[in-house]
């Protein structure tokens, strides 16, 4: 018994693509659902071009991203837009549980899969859609990338420097938020399911999900009119000693909110007097003398490196970290310890490194993972088993283009 | 309606609270757990009654946003009677979530193997930040230290600057989603196997996937990611930029050649777009500081929202750079209802964070602000674990329950 199989029993059509969906649907098989991928024949969904590509070389069957993204996934490689690929993909969804889709708005309807087709063919269908800005509002149709997620997210607004733009965060996590997002309510919704035995659909906005793990703004501004204004390397204007500092081989990040920590902090940066100073003693006062604490910081890191600077820091209780670049993050020994990263092979022959599974059953080794499936790898054997389809049916389809 | 789980919430700070805030929001029972000498932390202020009787301890907003929906009691769990009335409630729940460190777990005697003992179906989720084992498992680790080490801090910031700690601490919403899952992932095996499971959640390694492509750029191709800032490793133009008023700015990202010739007729052309290395992405990567400038000099004399529009309605991607007012202001956000408003005794109402996943035909309510200070201690002790009047009262005056926080009579 493992945490692996937590969620076996729980069947899964994912019509899902790039990362925010396919997120959703890794979760979901990872811990043990089982999940059928649902991809246009031949080319397969556009995830499956995203970078970081093996040997830097773009293309098919290349993308390392989509290796991560869709462990413990079947595909079945089925045309929705002829008549004969809707019926088997409506095969499917009889029998499942959960359906889950990050399509435009309107795209299943336009398809004729929409909420009422879904609901007549099973009525005790879970359905997850996960989209930019929602199926109904006026940015609707609105595009979004990683950059426009986060402005509209309210996350950029708050980073930077006073006298130049804000900046947004690094990365695309606005994707990932939405999927854990859609994983958690694929959960929750079969839980009400097996009450109610009523169809229920989900919806997760990308941009509602970001403002949604954002804290420190609207209901702040809302309470006292408080605009948070841009502070530079510190973390946030009203917490000034979180800041990120130079040190001899690049940085560190200094996490010591309260007074006994920068205490512990100055003491090992050898600054007594400092130390047993009471303005540094105190949280209101410590807050009005950051640049005084960050100067008495910076000429004891300037000779040190980030991680000789971590232990000695944590070994006082102080929280202060490296700023690990991703090499330093691979390679780092508590992660190596706990096996956080493991081996997967992929589809197009050859392994990778990926992140493993965000929870483990308590001195359990990490889940194993199967590996993400070549576009069709599938179709036969799903469509064969689970709707009967005969070899004759599967080379009829093929022929028309409705499978592959 | 499904039979409501209970939650005994053990957790301070944002990313035990909002787990289990998400629990109380779909349904759950969610009883959070305050100590006499131990107020949370995210309550932000002194936990001291001002002169004129108010109770700033009430007043946070962040405290007050990620503890709606729950109850609260104020249980001293380093008194041995308080332990055992921790453990006659974990007795009658089915799950508990815990984000103290290990150590401090260790010492209140919270502990999986001896918690089974009074519930064999319980469903344990502890979250420290680096794990329950591994030689840095006692290190000490918040939202930003978490974001840090999972390398999502060194990618954020200007591309001639420092690496930027995230506006909102990505760790701690992150570790909360990932305790959700995994508490309804227990609850699923804990059924399955007919008997509790204990979930250990690194807040790092759940956030590892959140920065998936910059560290499969690593073990694929052996790079790490620099930082860009509002740029992208390929398209342009691709920035953040000025628009008319006071620190108001328009984030456009120009992703094709289709693209750019749609934003340039929402410009109109003007004579510097007419440039032949424009065309390609290639050529418009190159030439990326000039035509940031052109553009920068055309947005200030636009006003954001509209411009927005504009360049949604031609098919460029462009989105305002919301402040908390902004989102307060938006008009999406406002046609979907996002916003709710909640009112608390000590605050009036306000406005929240709506639900995020909406469920059509259960949706998720308001049934309560946040818990004052131990406002439900009767309800539980007395109600749920059935303790008499003579015995609560005794509690109290022993300091093991109150409606008060008793620091700093006891220290930390």
């Amino acid at each position: 018994m493992s945490l692996e199989q937590a969620l076996s029993g729980i069947r899964v059509v994912d019509f899902t693509h790039c990362i925010a969906g396919p997120y959703c649907t890794k979760l979901l098989g990872d811990y043990g659902a089982e999940v059928i991928k649902i991809e246009p024949p031949t080319r397969g969904e556009g995830g499956r071009t995203l970078p970081p590509f093996f040997d830097d070389q773009p293309g098919q069957e290349q993308s390392g991203l989509f290796c991560f993204l869709n462990t413990s996934k079947q595909s079945v490689a089925i045309d929705l837009t002829c008549q004969s690929g809707r019926e088997a993909v409506l095969g499917l969804i009889e029998r499942a549980d959960v359906v889950v889709e990050n399509f435009r708005p309107g795209t299943l309807e336009r398809l004729g899969l929409g909420q009422e087709a879904l609901r007549a063919a099973n009525p005790r269908l879970v359905s997850v859609a996960i989209s930019n800005f929602g199926a109904a509002g006026p940015y609707r149709d609105y595009r979004m990338t990683d950059s426009v997620a986060f402005a509209l997210g309210s996350w950029t607004y708050p980073m930077g420097e006073l006298d130049r733009p804000p900046v947004q965060p690094g990365g695309a996590f606005g994707q990932y938020v939405a999927g854990l997002y859609a994983a958690i309510g694929s959960l929750q919704a079969v839980r009400n399911r097996n009450e109610t035995q009523a169809a229920q659909h989900v919806e997760v906005s990308i941009q509602e999900a970001l403002i949604a793990t954002s804290l420190y703004d609207f209901v702040a501004f809302s309470y006292s009119g408080f605009v948070r204004q841009r502070s530079g390397k510190q973390f946030h204007a009203a917490f000034p000693n979180l800041v990120t500092l130079p040190c001899a081989d690049g940085y560190v990040g200094v996490h010591a909110g309260l007074p006994h920590q920068i205490v512990a902090l100055l003491e090992l940066v050898e600054r007594p007097d400092l130390a047993n100073d009471s303005r540094f003693q105190n949280l209101p006062t410590l807050a009005l003398c950051a640049e005084e604490l960050h100067a008495a910081l910076i000429p004891w890191m300037r000779d040190r490196k980030k991680w000789d600077i971590y232990h000695a820091a944590q070994a006082r209780g102080i929280p202060l970290s490296p700023i690990p670049s991703a090499q330093e993050v691979v390679e780092w020994a508590q992660l190596k310890e706990r096996q956080a990263f493991i081996a997967v092979e992929c589809p197009g022959g050859g392994t990778v490194t990926i992140p493993g599974p965000p929870s483990r059953e308590s001195g359990a080794p990490i889940l194993r993972l199967r590996r993400a499936p070549c576009v069709g790898e599938h179709t036969a054997s799903v469509l064969g088993e689970k709707l009967g389809y005969s070899n004759t049916d599967l080379q009829r389809l093929r022929a028309a283009g409705a499978i592959n | 309606m499904t039979k409501p789980l209970r939650v005994v919430d053990l957790t301070n700070g944002w990313a035990g609270p909002l787990a289990t805030c998400l629990l109380a929001d779909f349904g759950a029972e969610v009883i959070k757990v305050e100590s006499p000498s131990h107020m949370d932390w995210w309550r932000g202020a002194a936990p001291e009654v001002t002169e004129d009787g108010g109770r700033p301890y009430e007043q946070s907003p962040t405290f007050n946003t990620v503890n709606r929906n729950k109850y609260g009691i104020a249980l001293e769990l380093t008194h041995p009677r308080g332990r055992e009335l921790f453990r006659d409630l974990v007795g009658i729940s089915d799950v508990l979530v815990a984000n103290y460190p290990p150590r401090s777990l260790r010492k209140l005697g919270i502990e999986f193997d001896t918690l089974k003992a009074v519930n064999p179906h319980l469903v344990m989720v502890t979250l420290p930040a680096f794990g329950n084992s591994g030689p840095e498992s006692e290190y000490l680790g918040f939202g930003t230290t978490t974001e840090a080490m999972a390398g999502i801090t060194g990618v954020s910031g200007y591309e001639d600057g420092p690496p930027q700690m995230l506006s909102n601490a990505i760790g701690d919403p992150v570790s909360a989603l990932n305790a959700c899952f995994a508490a309804l992932v227990g609850t699923f095996e804990q059924e399955r196997r007919g008997a509790g499971v204990s979930i250990d959640l690194s807040h790092v390694e759940g956030l590892l996937p959140f920065n998936a492509a910059a560290l499969l750029e690593y073990t694929m191709n052996g790079r790490s990611q620099q930082r860009l800032g509002n740029r992208h490793p390929t398209l342009a133009p691709h920035g953040c930029y000025p628009c008319q008023g006071e620190d108001e700015w328009l984030t456009i990202a120009v992703t094709s050649d289709e693209d750019w010739r749609n934003f340039c007729r929402v410009l109109e052309n003007p004579a510097w777009t007419q440039n032949a290395q424009f065309d390609t992405a290639q050529g418009r990567k190159a030439a990326e500081d000039e035509l940031d400038q052109y553009i920068g000099a055309w947005t200030q004399e636009q006003e954001a929202t509209t411009l927005m529009e504009c360049l949604q309605a031609a098919g460029v991607a462009a989105g305002v750079v919301l402040s908390g007012a902004g989102v307060l202001s938006d008009p999406h956000l406002a046609a979907r209802e996002f916003i709710l408003t909640i009112e608390k005794e000590e605050t009036g109402p306000h406005f929240y964070p709506g639900f995020v996943p909406q469920f059509s035909d259960t949706p998720s309510v308001v049934r309560r602000p946040a818990p004052s200070f131990g406002k439900h201690n009767e309800r539980i002790f007395g109600g749920l674990l059935g303790l008499s009047k003579e015995e609560m009262q005794r509690l109290s005056d022993e300091g093991i329950i109150s409606t008060e926080p008793l620091f700093p009579s006891l220290t930390r």
